[in-house]
């Protein structure tokens, strides 16, 4: 046998994470620290004035009760965002997937929908049922928004069938999710109390974003991502072909069950929180991916990372423009989002 | 010795339409060099893919005296590389991390490379002289440097038995016969190859022959055996010249 060549430092760097993803990681980090800043500073009343903030406990607590969380909350709720995206585009190889475009987001949507009505309906019948601050019915709303959501997945898939042909998943996709869509409707007709929550739900808001939202989220971020990264290396032996994964002992079908089931889980945690928020899951994946082209595992922490920073942005970027009103985020990231979609699609080849 | 070998193995594909393989019955001998050979849609690819246990069949692959379809995929994984014709490829992946993809079978949950996963991927990259290109995303690549990528992700996962279809395929000659010089090292050190050549000159340099036609196992033997020739020269309807240059045969076509 030849003598196996010695690993140098420069060899070394095969090893995950390489150096461009520590300084990419790095950068995304510290860029959402800057967003949250800025994202406590901006509002109505107040501008950035943090030396006043110690003395004055009124300005403290709008901080602390309701900015931050409100920052925080909007960056967790896009990071579940981008993951999503990211599962999405590497599951079914196909860089225009994303929690919208699949259903999974209309899904999730109508199973809040039926929270909701079903909520009104109990609180009417057994009077309040808003205790331990709300947390029952935000875990009761996100699994309703979980069960729809893969459902949602799972008919474009079936509907589709299977996932090797673009055009058709997307359409089967659109189909999905205006039909869950028409249903939600159908709901709030049914049910006219819950039409006014259901329509700050529509337009996709972080206004109402408090603590608990922001437990739940960072909870089921931190599960996801961590299941995603292990789930890395089998989606990049998938995209050697089926029978090459097969060959190197991935269970392909047990794979593509967990991603689905980690993309709904994700997408349904962060509609749940803050509403219908398009275009997130599509672009950061797309930005990370054009930036620093890379293995599934890093891109999909980067993708998650560049989600949440995308989202605090266009949260910090609706409080600002029209101030001090402000603009329901959703409608901002749609605007964002569809100019960034028609700028990709003057580049066909990008969409490969 | 064999470390693999097939059993009334018949292989049907589109809802049992069309038999690619009919009962065959091969065996491949253990720490040699096998090639499988015969005519454009024998099912040479398909016996490999079969062998690899990557099909439904009737009849029985046995491993290292193991019946394949009561091996884990983990475990096969570990002992039987694999490598196809035409993997499609997911173009913005870097050749470190194709390369990677060969140590998959022995990372766990967590994904890490060990210092020992490492050694494998230079190694093998150094093999298929690769590792200059290590951070060059593979859409950047040619053909043939694509190919020679994935041979580096198949020796990557230093399994005993080696099945590649076509390994040959977009290379240039000097290229060629590195990858050969490469398979015959493995070989020495008692790893078992087996490839698809559709090329019958460079198929004489292997030591055992499986000659398949219309999805029967016509012959196996030596690649010396003057027998196993005729066979050979048969299959391809008696255009083929099969005769000795020095202590090497060579098949020329016969015009």
């Amino acid at each position: 046998m030849t003598a196996p060549p010695q690993l140098s430092p420069v060899q070394a760097s095969t090893d995950a994470p390489s150096p461009s993803f520590v300084k990419a990681l790095g950068a995304l980090v510290i860029l959402s620290m800057l967003g949250l800043l800025l994202s406590v500073g901006v509002g109505p009343d107040m501008g950035l004035d943090f030396g006043s903030m110690g003395s004055d406990p009124l300005a403290l607590q709008i901080v602390q009760d309701i900015r931050l969380p409100r920052g925080l909350g909007a960056w967790l709720a896009g990071a579940l965002l981008g993951l999503s995206g990211a599962l999405a585009q590497a599951v079914f190889r196909n860089p225009l997937a994303d929690p919208y475009l699949l259903g999974s987001a209309s899904g999730a949507a109508l199973g809040v929908a039926w929270s909701l009505v079903a909520w009104s309906t109990l609180s009417s019948a057994a009077g309040e049922v808003l205790t331990w601050g709300g947390v029952p019915i935000k875990l009761g709303m996100t699994g309703a928004a979980f069960i729809g959501a893969l459902g949602a997945v799972l008919l474009t898939v079936a509907l589709a069938r299977g996932v090797q042909h673009t055009l058709r998943l997307l359409l089967a996709g659109v189909v999905v999710g205006v039909v869950l869509g028409a249903l939600s409707s159908l709901l709030m007709l049914i049910k006219p109390e819950a039409l006014q929550r259901m329509q700050s739900f529509m337009w996709g808001s972080t206004t109402y974003l408090d603590w608990a939202d922001c437990g739940l989220m960072g909870v089921v971020w931190v599960l996801c991502l961590s299941l995603a990264v292990c789930l890395g290396r089998p989606l990049d032996a998938l995209n050697l072909g089926q029978d090459a994964a097969q060959s190197l002992g991935v269970p392909v079908s047990r794979v593509r069950a967990a991603c689905l089931l980690l993309l709904s889980l994700a997408t349904a945690t962060a509609v749940a929180q803050t509403g219908l928020i398009a275009f997130v899951g599509l672009a950061a994946p797309h930005m990370v991916q054009r930036w620093l082209p890379m293995a599934s595992r890093t891109w999909l922490v980067l993708s998650a990372v560049m989600g949440g920073l995308l989202l605090l942005l266009a949260d910090v970027l609706s409080r600002a423009l029209i101030a001090p009103q402000e603009l329901p985020v959703g409608i901002m990231t749609a605007v964002l989002g569809g100019g960034y979609l028609l700028w990709l699609m003057r580049r066909p080849a990008s969409l490969g | 010795m064999h470390i693999l070998h097939t059993q009334g193995l018949t292989v049907q594909l589109g809802q049992g339409t069309h038999t690619v393989l009919h009962d065959v019955s091969v065996a491949i001998p253990k720490g040699r060099w096998t090639c499988v050979v015969g005519p454009n849609g024998a099912g040479k690819s398909t016996l490999l893919k079969a062998m690899a246990g990557l099909l439904p069949t009737q009849g029985s692959v046995w491993l290292q005296g193991q019946d394949i379809s009561q091996v884990s995929a983990a475990q096969r994984a570990k002992q039987l590389a694999w490598m196809g014709q035409t993997e499609a490829l997911w173009l913005d992946l870097r050749v470190c991390d194709v390369v990677g993809l060969g140590r998959l079978p022995h990372l766990g949950w967590w994904g890490d490379y060990s210092a020992q996963d490492l050694q494998a991927i230079e190694t093998a990259m150094a093999q298929m002289h690769v590792d200059h290109m290590r951070h060059i995303l593979l859409g950047e690549l040619s053909g043939g440097e694509r190919q020679r990528v994935l041979l580096a992700r198949a020796l990557a996962v230093q399994a005993q038995v080696l099945l590649m279809d076509e390994p040959l395929a977009h290379l240039d000659p000097p290229h060629q016969v590195q990858c050969l010089q490469t398979l015959q090292q493995l070989v020495s050190q008692g790893i078992t190859v087996v490839t698809v050549l559709h090329d019958i000159h460079l198929a004489l340099y292997a030591q055992h022959l499986v000659v398949l036609e219309q999805g029967k196992a016509v012959c196996q033997g030596s690649s010396q055996d003057t027998h196993v020739h005729q066979q050979l020269n048969q299959v391809f309807q008696g255009c083929l010249d099969i005769r000795p240059v020095g202590a090497q045969w060579v098949a020329l076509p016969k015009l």
